[in-house]
């Protein structure tokens, strides 16, 4: 065989990334979403771009809790984006990488195995997690041993060590913080002190990417949010869109009493860095778990002893998440602070943490070996979804 | 698919994503059906779960914020178990309904009866 590209699909809960490797990969919101503007018109992926007014959005989800739930959903948006609208592909010549999610439940994984075989009429397929992509990635450019793969996605935060380039299964952590949680808690402590924003999901998220950073030394930053006038540098307005004039709201200084300004604004003080902060302290929500360096020592403490300066050398993050600034920076401090002084700690991020993965299926489909990882549609045909499990290790 | 092109596979069982009952409208599993019945089959005893990879309790203590303004809060009212950074705050908490305070335990997830 000797295709030239095939197509990754790394799809996510919140968006996909999809695309052939020989081009660069789009970003669709895995959703359908419906609009109080246009009742009557779905906005399927992509399409919310052409929707005029985002407000009281209604997002409707093939994911649940991370796990593929609502086929409907899903298998419409799929045919979205597999068609000329989004992103054209023909199943017949190109093999397909799709990505699932780690310990995707038994049922899940035969009926991917069934709707890419018999609906799309797939050639040949790989389903694969999506940590295994990033971690290729991570072992083709460092040539090294051994990694820990963070991802912290829209449902979950995965930490995974892989030794040889295995997935080492014991050592896996689950942390049940993700993007979610983050936009949700924004949401409703902002619904509390400020404005009812419940039902504004999708802008309160561009509030949340626009605006959220995580800080280097919370207590210092939160004895500056306390800070009333100039010596505050922390709060701002982030002015809200009103989709006639302004599509996408922004970040600015503070609004001063006697200036006139026609959009509704939205103070933020110390949200800006308290909400990021979940994600390394999750007990602030209720969530009863460690936080990200915690769990990633954690982790590292169940492999073998003989793996673990590898480990601590080699920690790769990536996902939405670690978009936030400060990020690497407040992982890689509190990673060191834990760990024992003689080894060395080395955390990498992603420098586009949204496609991290996807770029790594794009390296894996030019691995020599790659077709030895695929399933055929004849081998599914004479042997069915048995194989499919014997196959591919999710 | 057409027709014609329909084949039956041997390995094949029923849809295993739909309940059956008695109403017309097609309904997909939930999770928690899903979970149940991953939880169900035959696993070896060693083998790495969804379950076993949950994330261990967190060794340093929980941090209190006031859940008026986010501020660290040394201080907690008795009476509504709210958190409060000074006696401003304190003011508007004992004037809070009963609901508005169970909505903000509620915020931090603090709202088991425990405690």
């Amino acid at each position: 065989m000797n295709e030239t590209a095939c197509y990754i699909l790394d799809n996510g809960a919140y968006t996909a990334k999809v695309g052939l490797s020989s081009m660069a990969p789009k970003i669709v919101p895995n959703c359908i979403m419906k609009a109080k503007s246009e009742r009557r018109r779905p906005f399927i992926g992509s399409q919310i771009e052409e929707c005029r007014d985002a407000s009281g959005l209604f997002y409707i989800l093939p994911f649940q809790k991370g796990f593929l739930i609502n086929w409907d959903t899903q298998k419409t948006v799929w045919d979205y984006t597999f068609s000329k609208e989004c992103c054209p592909v023909n199943f017949n010549e190109t093999p397909l990488i799709v990505t699932e999610p780690l310990f995707n439940f038994h049922s899940i994984q035969e009926a991917m195995t069934e709707i890419f075989f018999e609906e799309y009429e797939c050639q040949s397929l790989l389903r694969i997690n999506s940590t295994d992509l990033a971690e290729y990635h991570y072992r083709k450019v460092h040539k090294n041993e051994c990694t820990v793969v963070v991802d912290s996605g829209y449902s979950f935060t995965y930490i995974v060590p892989y030794i040889n380039g295995k997935k080492y299964k014991n050592g896996i952590r689950r942390i049940d913080v993700g993007g979610k949680v983050l936009t949700n808690h924004l949401k409703e402590i902002l619904s509390y002190r400020q404005l009812n924003v419940m039902e504004e999901g999708y802008v309160i998220n561009q509030v949340k990417e626009d605006s959220c950073f995580v800080s280097q030394d919370f207590m210092g930053d939160m004895e500056i949010a306390r800070k009333k006038g100039s010596e505050n540098t922390i709060v701002k307005d982030y002015v809200l869109p009103d989709y006639t004039t302004l599509r996408r709201g922004y970040l600015r200084d503070i609004v001063k009493p006697d200036e006139d300004l026609e959009q509704q604004t939205i103070r933020l003080n110390n949200e800006r860095f308290s909400i990021p902060e979940l994600l390394f302290h999750p007990s602030d929500v209720g969530v009863p778990q460690m936080g990200i360096p915690e769990a990633i020592i954690h982790s590292i403490d169940l492999c073998p002893e003989k793996h673990k300066e590898s480990l601590l050398e080699n920690i790769i993050l990536y996902g939405g998440n670690a978009l936030f600034p400060g990020f690497r920076d407040k992982v890689y401090n509190e990673v060191r602070a834990f760990a024992l002084d003689h080894f060395d700690v080395n955390v990498s991020i992603a420098d586009n943490p949204i496609t991290y993965a996807w770029e790594g299926g794009k390296h894996f489909f030019r691995d020599p070996e790659f077709y030895s990882f695929c399933m055929t549609k004849e081998e599914y045909e004479e042997e069915g979804k048995a194989l499919a499990f014997e196959r591919f290790d999710i | 698919m057409t027709g014609d092109l329909e084949k039956t596979y041997c390995f094949k069982s029923e849809n295993k994503f739909i309940v059956k009952s008695g109403c017309k409208k097609r309904m997909w599993r939930s999770l928690k059906q899903i979970l149940a019945a991953d939880r169900a089959l035959p696993w070896p005893d060693d083998a790495v779960l969804y379950y076993s990879i949950n994330a261990p309790p967190t060794f340093k203590p929980t941090k209190k914020y006031s859940d008026i303004s986010g501020l660290p809060a040394p201080y907690m009212d008795r009476h509504s178990k709210l958190y409060y950074s000074n006696a401003e705050e304190f003011a508007t908490v004992r004037n809070l309904p009963m609901d508005i305070t169970a909505g903000y335990l509620q915020l931090r997830g603090a709202s088991t009866i425990v405690g």
